[in-house]
């Protein structure tokens, strides 16, 4: 029987955007940091980007591992910041959206 | 509840702060972070056991942090008495990696574990000296549980900085 897979959507921004090959070496970091089994539960994925945010795919259950590994993750220098956790990409986008609308002077 | 953080940076924008889930970030400027007491309201940050048990007793001083590997269970029966903050900077442990990242996970472990037996009052801060170390408070409040404590304790964690 195949029962549908439940998902969280993390959108999270990136502290620069000038790096290559970010997403690909996101995820190898994820793993680096969650370990093999972790990481196969969670499944985390890059699935969509909104400007300067994106968002990353986890299975339910493990949003807060991702959360956690995200803290500890770096690439290339860059750190990640979560802004929000959804069950549903809309509502990230809207967010995502809300998010580059408001002023920020840093 | 309202969530507050500390960067080592000397200025922060507080829309930003907004963004990540923060009533408001305070910069090095706002508060001193500082290696000996000083005359102005300053928070701690020293190896020294000497220096942090008497700075325990300034009224000047707002928390320390605990810089060295010596963590002494008087000096935070003084801190929990006098209700001065037991700092905790999770930067320690998300610009660390190997060794070093093991060996300050558990001290920052300690740190919790004896302060939370203590009675002392905790406060968790990002203490980021640029961008990349900048985190959410929702990373926060996962860090906090990292560390050991439950959601409850974390929520206090977040806050208490900004009293």
């Amino acid at each position: 029987m195949i029962t549908k897979r439940k998902s969280r959507y993390i959108l999270v921004e990136p502290s620069s955007t000038e790096a290559r090959q970010i997403f690909t070496m996101l995820e190898a970091e994820l793993l680096r940091i969650l370990g093999q089994i972790t990481y196969t539960n969670a499944s985390p994925k890059v699935v969509a980007q909104y400007g300067r945010l994106f968002a990353v795919r986890v299975n339910r259950g493990f949003e807060k591992n991702a959360v956690l590994a995200l803290s500890f993750a770096h690439v290339q220098g860059i750190g990640f910041r979560t802004i929000k956790i959804s069950g549903t990409l809309k509502t990230l986008k809207e967010c995502a959206k809300q998010y580059s609308l408001e002023p920020d002077k840093h | 509840m309202k969530y507050y953080d500390l960067v080592a940076m000397q200025h922060i924008d507080n829309t930003l702060a907004a963004k990540l889930g923060y009533k408001k970030i305070f910069a090095a400027c706002d508060i001193g972070i500082v290696e000996r007491p000083v005359d102005r309201s300053y928070i701690l940050r020293s190896a020294e056991p000497g220096t942090i048990f008497k700075a325990l007793g300034d009224i000047n001083c707002r928390g320390v942090i605990f810089k060295g590997n010596e963590l002494i269970k008087k000096t935070l029966e003084k801190a929990a008495s006098n209700g001065k903050l037991v700092i905790m900077p999770v930067s320690e442990i998300t610009q660390a990696s190997g060794p070093t990242f093991m060996r300050n996970v558990y001290r920052l472990r300690s740190i919790f574990a004896y302060s939370k037996k203590s009675g002392a009052e905790m406060a968790i801060i990002s203490l980021a000296d640029g961008d990349n170390g900048l985190l959410s408070s929702m990373q926060m409040f996962e860090l906090a549980r990292f560390l050991g404590a439950n959601e409850t304790e974390a929520k206090a964690m977040l806050g208490s900085i900004g009293d």
